[in-house]
């Protein structure tokens, strides 16, 4: 296993693990409750800067460990990562559309959609590219087997 | 000019330098030891960096460690 790969796979649980928070909050709580419960309101920016902090966090610390050891990247590193961006951008527009489909049908008889949804856009946008930072290098290295 | 395939001795080359290990080698050229693996099975193809690296590594020239072939 590479670094890279290391790294991956600790980015991968901190996201399965953050994500998993994020979505508890809203079942618990009920979506459309982000809009009058304050409390909620602050619980979710504070597990999301949580989440992006303890991920940048990782970067920091794995990257600082590993290069005592050894080179963290090599030429077919960077190889096989450029192509983690097409991963990224493929998972954040199927999220896109699958939101979209999913409030189309959902609020289609109203002709419109709380506000709240365009926040869970935006915050599932943010967390699926995260992930899958993680998740797309896993699937290059598998690839690249 | 028909497609071709490049094949390597590095496995030969680090057992005729006192049974060097992959991690050596690697810490020799600067690159990790998965990338060394993948060059042994030939699973990937060097740059013209890392190629003369390697043989520098076991002073040797390049086609002695790299060969291209035909197909």
């Amino acid at each position: 296993m590479t670094p890279q790969q290391k790294r991956a796979w600790y980015g991968l649980a901190i996201g399965i693990i953050w994500s998993l928070a994020l979505v508890a909050v809203f079942v618990v709580k009920g979506a459309t409750a982000f809009d009058e419960d304050t409390g909620m309101r602050f619980t979710v920016y504070a597990l999301f800067a949580a989440g992006v902090l303890a991920y940048v966090a990782m970067l920091y610390i794995t990257g600082w460990r590993m290069r005592k050891q050894e080179p963290i990247i090599d030429e077919r590193d960077r190889m096989i990562l450029r192509k983690v961006p097409v991963y990224q951008m493929f998972a954040v527009l199927l999220t896109l559309a699958t939101w979209a489909v999913a409030l189309s049908e959902v609020h289609h008889d109203e002709g419109q959609i709380p506000v709240v949804f365009t926040w869970l856009m935006f915050y599932s946008a943010i967390i699926v590219n995260i992930v899958f930072a993680s998740a797309g290098t896993l699937i290059a290295y598998w690839r690249a087997k | 000019m028909g497609k071709g395939e490049v094949t390597n001795r590095i496995r030969r080359l680090r057992f005729d330098h006192g049974e060097m290990t992959q991690q050596d080698l690697a810490s020799k050229v600067g690159c990790t030891r998965q990338t060394i693996i993948a060059l042994e099975q030939g699973k990937y193809v060097p740059s013209v960096t890392l190629a003369f690296q390697i043989a520098r590594a076991f002073g040797v020239t390049m086609e002695d460690v790299f060969q291209y072939e035909e197909k």
